[in-house]
């Protein structure tokens, strides 16, 4: 039974959480500033945190950083903050996720059942030599079967293709023609839209947020690449 | 010790010891020069006393003789030997004995002299001598040929003294003085400058420590100035070199060289010396507290006249600066035309003069007229700079005069002014997008548990149906509510460009297909054919792609909720001369009846309803974003034809 910590310094935030992540599954905690949640993080054997970065006493990034000394469980920070800054130093000091507010419940519960499987699940089960992992999405090349954070997905074969491309090569960017010529083994015609639209269908089934991806990266102009998980 | 010689006995000793040691250092030195002279430092004590004998004795002749020749008494004249050393024989021209001291034959001849006399005796006609006189003879014949002359009233004898001393110089006369004088002076001729060197150590040392506590007291570090202080420093110099004068040209002078006046020149000196040490402490005072020059008379009126010299000057300055600028311009010039008539008519017959007050009056106005054209350019230089906008730009107003330089002092404030006013508004802004930041911080925490909680509203199991609508229309109006502070902040942020902006190259087509397809779907779903007309491949522009994906979003945003559904879309890439221009048109569903320029402006929207969704920041967020890449966005209107056309510079 996972133990989830809330810390949030507004009691209403922290209640609608509770409410959201009641599975009878989770096991919760909850904390009120950083001070707080640093002293159940040691107390108790915790598998994931979700914690506000502006909160009295002890802010998130002082708390995670205290508790980053002992633990590497996930961290999930919520924050009303949308600034980039703020973003990077996060991931920076050592979170794994990131929640701006306001958030949807939906999203909240997607994140952290994510950051859990793959929490738990870490180090479990082997990988066959054609498997690939980037963060929570793993592609078998043999059994042609894509799961993200232990959850199988149902990719079309241009898709699959596309997505085993990115995944051969990460980090590196593509660009539509290229992706093109690759995966259809075609000479590109002109410019058109096929690439793209593929890339936004994979990108609807593999992340919690098409929006906002954290693995297949729109990178506008050039072309698309995939990086790994936070906090990896 | 410091504090002793800075009291008033250590003053007076100093004083005193400087003053004796240089008196006694100059008889010194008056005594080696004497020496020196008198040859003490070549000949022996014997020779030097030799010397002096023999003037002395040489000169005591004609008592000798004239007390013989008063001398009644028949045979060998005797005389005295009590209280005198010198024993002598007096011989005629025969050889005969006259007079002699008694025991003259008797004493050694160690010490021996012997001089000539010539004795005149005139007589009367009754044969009576009335007058004698005594001649030293250095030649004995010179002395034979008068005594032979016969014609003469007067009657010549020739005589010859021979002198000798008493052993040991027993009796107290001159002699005696000038032996243990010479003898003393000669045992001295070295220690003198020995002594000299030592009163000169002695006065220098004296005179420094004088200088040093003048106008000091014991009790403290300050100047404490004498009376004396007051007096104009010049007066007193011209006092003392008065007193100088006087001594020298009056005394040494007026007195002829007898022994009185010698010892008053001496004590005159003496004083003249002393007032001179008084003058240099005196003048140490002055130095100390920095009067030397500025107590005097001399300072005094050189000030007053420079003052008023000065004051002139400016009245004649500002008199001349009261008259306005062209008034003055013609002033010069009519004067500089009156200098040149005069100087013409001045040399008229004299060509060489003429042509050299021609060139003297150029060599002066040239540079004149280069120094007003090298101020006006550089008041250029400083206007041009300003009307380009920079108002860092200081105008050197160094070696400008009057008009130029109050210009260039006008032209200064104006470009401090103005950069402050700049500051002003760029530091409003700032403040301005700080607040919008903060409030839409703390907008948002309350408005994430009003989402939560809608949410939770609607997953409650109830019976009323509209409870679940209820929290619909909560959850989705919140959800615009976040938005539009998004939007707000970033706004904000975009238009005073407070946005961070990472520029790289990038293929503008790429640009076009990703859209293309990141929309395809919310385009197929408004019902909306896309067409893409993307221009060559390899036209490159400067972007950063996630503020570009932030136009190409807000630009497809409009389109898909204002576009009139079963319409065609068009997104096209051209190259047009050095600009990329990429184009969105699309028709628009109600009927525009605003201007592009209303459209750009924040918070207004294609419906004046305004019952759409959105919150009228897209087009301006999309402009701001376009001109941080330094590209632009412009719309245009024609009927119910919508374009916005994106222009970026080409690689």
């Amino acid at each position: 039974m996972p133990n989830i910590l809330i810390c949030d310094d507004e009691r209403d935030i922290v209640n609608a959480l509770k409410i959201y992540l009641s599975d009878p599954d989770y096991c919760l905690f909850e904390a009120y500033n950083g001070r707080q949640a640093v002293e159940i993080a040691e107390r108790e054997e915790l598998h994931l945190i979700l914690m506000d970065i502006m909160m009295p006493e002890m802010d998130g990034i002082a708390a995670m950083a205290k508790i980053r000394e002992k633990s590497n469980l996930p961290i999930i920070l919520l924050t009303a903050k949308s600034e980039d800054t703020d973003k990077i130093l996060g991931l920076n000091v050592g979170a794994d996720d990131y929640i701006t507010k306001p958030f949807s419940p939906l999203e909240v519960t997607a994140r952290v059942k994510s950051q859990l499987r793959r929490y738990l699940q870490l180090g479990g089960g082997s990988m066959s030599p054609e498997t690939y992992r980037i963060g929570g999405i793993e592609l078998d090349d043999v059994t042609k079967a894509v799961t993200v954070d232990g959850v199988r997905v149902a990719l079309t074969p241009k898709e699959y293709d596309i997505l085993k491309l990115l995944m051969a090569n990460p980090g590196r960017v593509f660009s539509p023609k290229e992706i093109y010529s690759l995966v259809w083994k075609e000479k590109p015609f002109g410019t058109d839209n096929t690439v793209a639209v593929h890339i936004r269908h994979l990108r609807e089934k593999v992340e919690i947020d098409p929006g906002e991806p954290r693995y297949i990266k729109v990178i506008f102009g050039q072309g698309y690449q995939i990086v790994k998980g936070r906090g990896e | 010790m410091r504090r002793f010689f800075r009291s008033v006995p250590g003053k007076v000793l100093l004083f005193l010891l400087c003053s004796i040691s240089a008196i006694l250092l100059s008889l010194c030195a008056a005594g080696a020069i004497f020496m020196i002279e008198e040859d003490f430092y070549t000949l022996s004590e014997g020779a030097i006393f030799d010397d002096a004998m023999s003037s002395m004795l040489r000169s005591s002749g004609d008592d000798y003789l004239l007390d013989i020749f008063w001398n009644d008494k028949p045979g060998v004249y005797q005389f005295s030997e009590t209280g005198t050393n010198v024993l002598l024989q007096v011989v005629d021209v025969d050889g005969k004995i006259v007079g002699q001291s008694p025991s003259f034959e008797e004493t050694g001849d160690s010490w021996s002299y012997s001089y000539d006399y010539l004795m005149e005796v005139s007589r009367d006609e009754e044969g009576h001598a009335y007058y004698v006189d005594v001649y030293d003879v250095y030649h004995p014949q010179e002395a034979s040929i008068y005594a032979q002359n016969e014609d003469s009233e007067k009657e010549y004898f020739h005589y010859t003294i021979h002198y000798r001393f008493k052993v040991g110089f027993p009796s107290q006369d001159r002699y005696r003085l000038a032996y243990q004088a010479v003898h003393l002076a000669y045992g001295l001729r070295y220690w003198v400058y020995v002594l000299g060197i030592l009163l000169g150590v002695l006065a220098l040392v004296s005179f420094i420590g004088l200088l040093c506590v003048s106008g000091r007291r014991p009790e403290d570090q300050e100047l404490h100035p004498g009376p004396l202080h007051k007096v104009p420093f010049d007066l007193l110099l011209g006092g003392w070199i008065l007193a100088f004068g006087f001594t020298i040209f009056g005394i040494g002078d007026v007195f002829g060289r007898n022994t009185e006046s010698f010892f008053l020149l001496l004590g005159a000196l003496v004083v003249c010396f002393n007032l001179a040490l008084g003058l240099s402490m005196s003048v140490a005072c002055r130095i100390k507290d920095k009067s030397l020059f500025r107590n005097t008379v001399i300072a005094w009126l050189l000030h007053l006249s420079w003052r008023i010299l000065r004051s002139l000057g400016h009245g004649c300055v500002a008199v001349f600066r009261g008259i306005p600028l062209v008034w003055r311009t013609g002033l010069v010039l009519l004067a500089l035309c009156f200098l040149e008539l005069f100087g013409l008519a001045l040399f008229r017959f004299d060509t060489d003069m003429r042509f050299f007050a021609w060139f003297l009056e150029k060599l002066v106005l040239v540079p004149a007229v280069l120094w007003i054209a090298l101020s006006l350019r550089r008041l250029q230089k400083s206007g041009e700079k300003l009307a380009e906008g920079d108002l860092s730009y200081h105008t050197d107003t160094r070696g400008m005069f009057w008009d130029f330089k109050r210009h260039g002092e006008n032209l200064n404030s104006i470009a401090s002014g103005m950069t402050i006013a700049v500051e002003d508004r760029l530091r409003s802004e700032r403040m301005k997008t700080e607040l919008i930041t903060n409030v839409s911080h703390d907008i948002k925490t309350p408005l994430t548990s009003i989402i939560n909680y809608a949410g939770l509203i609607g997953a409650e199991q109830t019976d009323n149906p509209k409870i679940q609508e209820y929290s619909e229309v909560l959850v989705r109006q919140s959800e615009r509510l976040k938005r539009l502070i998004e939007d707000l902040v970033e706004a904000s942020k975009a238009s005073t460009g407070n946005l961070e902006v990472n520029l790289s190259p990038c293929e503008a087509s790429v640009f076009l297909t990703q859209a293309a397809g990141e929309y395809s779907e919310k385009l197929e779903k408004a019902n909306l054919e896309l067409i893409t007309k993307p221009g060559p491949e390899s036209l490159r522009i400067q972007a950063d792609g996630r503020r570009m994906w932030r136009i190409f979003d807000n630009l497809m945003n409009n389109i898909c909720k204002y576009a009139q559904p079963g319409t065609r879309v068009y997104l096209s890439l051209e190259e047009q001369g050095n600009q990329a221009v990429i184009t969105f048109k699309n028709t628009s569903r109600e009927p525009l009846d605003m201007s592009e320029e209303e459209l750009m402006e924040r918070f207004v929207r294609g419906d004046r309803s305004r019952n759409t969704e959105g919150n009228g920041l897209g087009l301006s967020i999309a402009r701001s974003m376009a001109e941080l890449q330094g590209g632009t966005l412009r719309l245009s209107i024609d009927g119910d034809l919508f374009k916005a056309i994106l222009t970026f510079p080409k690689l």
